[in-house]
């Protein structure tokens, strides 16, 4: 039986890592990616969908062919999933972006902010809610498909997965399943406490704006 | 590829988008106006996301039934965080200043909500339901393994096959699918948010909104109609070609040989086919199977259950009718038990024949073998199977059925499992070593049927059973090696090579 925990343990810590990894790096192209298209609307218009497509490659196709390039090792995994996290980070960043409300870029400028100082310090604060709700729809997708690293021998949660599945062993699935839905949930309300922290004061509320 | 299949596995989607948004924005709208009981809907949402596909499609399919109504309920699952999660946090962000204007105006809260709080919320609604479309078309892809049909088995066995212009033609479509949808919803997007003025008149939006809402749901109940197939032979088509020569061949026979009409449903796996076939109401009539896959996979038991003296063939047979009421017809001759490969270099290194051969250079090899392969229940397995010969890996890792050879071939193992009658095996240059001390018990395949299938058909075709019964004893493990090569690695049509090898049989 402890054997058996500390199996689960060990895989949950290497699922956790991939997804850790991955969410990371998705993140930060993501939002540097979804920064500079907002600033190129008319490239942005063809550049997402052409970015978008890359999510529509089923994973099994993706590190299939991932196997051939790079091999059967951890960075098969992380590459694919990155460019999975990456989607919905940008996404979100865009549309957030570009919902800031005009008045207050003229506002900003009429302060004199320079186009940096107004992307750091109005544009984003007002968009972080929106990007933030990107990096939680990353960081839960990323969770469900880190199981694909155990397709190539790369460990974690979805062994369990795919061994119970091959065989019809249900209680295999669970032991797979059920810590990778409790690692979603923490890791979602982790960045449900980052989406608290982000939001500007003024529009918390009960803040200043209300 | 055919464009049945290109619709197949876009209506697949459409249908799953409609069910998800039907679900998931009264969802997101539901978490904005009760934030409590909101939340925890939300976080049930993200549970499912985290259900594996394959354990999620097993639950689905006893409730729902084989085929499309599993794959699209599985998908519109999988679709609902991105757009519940979207519509209620594209609903909070709406600014305070302008919902206040609008109460100030004299709006109602539900006046408000549908005038001034959905339009402002839009980009983000559909920017949710442009993530979840993207990532359904890829995803999609699962619905080869319960009988829901579309790209999915195109591209596993493409994958298998190394079949790369299979593989980019595939892809592409599938992006092609993304971009038009992509560009449909932004364009939904566009007449959604209030920035531009809706030049269209009432009526015409009316007639439109309403002629799009009946397309929906004709689109959603055409996946719920089961298939027709009664008074007909029902199959659903095998994951891999041999069980799909195997069923082509059933086809032909019959059909040449009654007056039965053979219909071959998508493709399934072995384990979900046979949930299909056992049980009060079975969806299809036989499958091809093995007698060692019916003891170890379908019946849960193992080698050690079977009373001495007894043959394994026969006390599957035995078992599976007391307990599943199927039965296994006679053995077609090949035996697809596991074996063990090595590649061209080991040969060239070390120049091994046997098993026990491995013994002493163990140390340096790398062994690979599916995950099933690993699973501790049974004794045909990694590690009886190692302490059996006492043969101690440098490694072993767990690999996708479905990716082993393309892992094999890039170097990462040295030792595979494979399966005997495999046509890849010679492509791959592995060697197959003779299991000298007998650790893998047979796997001959067969027939498995309802007990009643042939008093069914009794009407429409009396001879049913003696028209399958042929192919007993004329398949031997060599003929399905070349036939699989056939298919795997000349690429030639199942049904093709199903019907030249009858006909060189005179069975046809």
């Amino acid at each position: 039986m402890n054997e058996l925990l500390l199996s689960i343990l060990r895989a949950t810590a290497v699922h956790t890592g991939y997804t850790l990894v991955c969410v990371t790096i998705g993140f930060v192209l993501g939002l540097l990616l979804g920064i500079g298209l907002s600033r190129l609307p008319a490239l942005s218009r063809y550049l997402i969908p052409l970015l978008s497509i890359l999510n529509t490659i089923p994973g099994i196709v993706f590190i299939g062919m991932l196997v051939i390039l790079i091999g059967m090792t951890p960075a098969t995994v992380i590459t694919a999933l990155s460019v999975y996290a990456m989607f919905p980070v940008l996404k979100n960043t865009v549309t957030g972006l570009n919902g800031v409300d005009g008045q207050y870029k003229e506002a900003a400028r009429g302060c004199g902010m320079n186009h940096c100082q107004r992307l750091i310090q109005v544009e984003l604060p007002l968009a972080m809610p929106t990007i933030i709700g990107g990096l939680r729809l990353s960081t839960v997708y990323t969770v469900s498909w880190a199981v694909l690293a155990a397709m190539i021998g790369q460990g974690g949660l979805g062994d369990f997965v795919y061994k119970g599945v091959s065989s019809n062993n249900n209680a295999l699935i669970l032991q797979g399943a059920i810590p990778a839905a409790v690692l979603a949930l923490v890791l979602g309300g982790l960045v449900d406490a980052l989406q608290k922290r982000v939001v500007p004061k003024g529009l918390r509320k009960g803040g200043a704006g209300k | 590829m055919s464009i049945a299949m290109i619709w197949d596995h876009l209506s697949l989607v459409l249908s799953a988008l409609i069910l998800a948004v039907a679900a998931g924005v009264p969802l997101g709208l539901l978490a904005y106006l009760c934030p409590k009981v909101g939340k925890a809907l939300l976080w049930v949402v993200d549970l499912i996301q985290t259900i594996p596909a394959l354990a999620l499609l097993g639950v689905i399919m006893v409730a729902t039934g084989p085929g499309s109504p599993t794959a699209m309920t599985g998908l519109a699952l999988y679709s609902l965080l991105p757009i519940a999660r979207n519509t209620s946090l594209g609903l909070s962000q709406v600014p305070g200043h302008l919902k206040e204007a609008a109460a100030g105006m004299g709006m109602s809260p539900a006046y408000r909500l549908f005038h001034v709080d959905v339009p402002l919320a839009a980009p983000m609604l559909v920017t949710g339901i442009r993530i979840a479309a993207v990532n359904a078309i890829g995803t999609a892809v699962f619905a080869s393994f319960v009988g829901g049909g579309g790209l999915g088995g195109l591209f596993y066995t493409a994958i298998r096959q190394r079949n790369m212009e299979q593989i980019l033609m595939g892809t592409l479509i599938l992006m092609a699918m993304a971009l038009v949808l992509d560009a449909g919803l932004g364009w939904v997007e566009r007449r959604m948010s209030g920035n531009r003025r809706n030049k269209l008149p009432l009526p015409v939006k009316a007639a439109g909104g309403a002629l799009l809402a009946l397309a929906s749901v004709a689109l959603v109940a055409s996946m719920l109609l089961p298939k027709y197939t009664e008074g007909q032979l029902t199959l659903y088509d095998g994951d891999y070609s041999e069980v799909k020569l195997m069923h082509a061949m059933a086809e032909l026979l019959v059909e040449d040989k009654t007056d039965l009409e053979v219909v071959i449903l998508d493709q399934m796996t072995q384990v979900n086919n046979h949930n299909e076939l056992k049980g009060a109401n079975p969806s299809c009539d036989l499958m091809f199977s093995y007698d060692g896959t019916v003891l170890t996979t379908f019946l849960g038991l193992d080698t050690k259950d079977i009373p001495e003296g007894e043959s394994l063939y026969d006390f599957v047979n035995e078992t599976v009718r007391e307990r599943e009421g199927l039965r296994l017809l006679g053995k077609v001759g090949l035996n697809n038990t596991y074996s063990i490969g090595v590649t061209q270099s080991v040969i060239d290194r070390y120049g091994v024949s046997k098993v026990s051969d491995l013994i002493p250079i163990a140390g340096e090899l790398d062994f690979g073998a599916e995950h099933e392969f690993y699973t501790e229940e049974g004794s045909m397995k990694y590690q009886p199977f190692v302490d059996f010969y006492g043969l101690r890996f440098r490694s072993a890792k767990p690999v996708d059925v479905v990716l082993k050879y393309n892992a094999v071939e890039s170097g990462a193992f040295d030792v595979m499992v494979v399966y005997a009658t495999d046509g890849l095996n010679k492509r791959a240059g592995l060697t197959i070593l003779e299991d000298d001390r007998g650790f893998f018990p047979e796997y001959y395949g067969a027939f498995l049927v309802r007990e009643g299938l042939f008093a069914d058909f009794y009407d429409a075709a009396p001879n049913l059973e003696q028209v399958l019964e042929l192919l007993t004893g004329q398949v031997s493990s060599e003929d399905m090696v070349e036939l699989t090569y056939a298919v795997d690695v000349d690429g030639r049509p199942v049904e093709e090579v199903a019907s030249e090898f009858l006909r060189s049989k005179g069975l046809l």
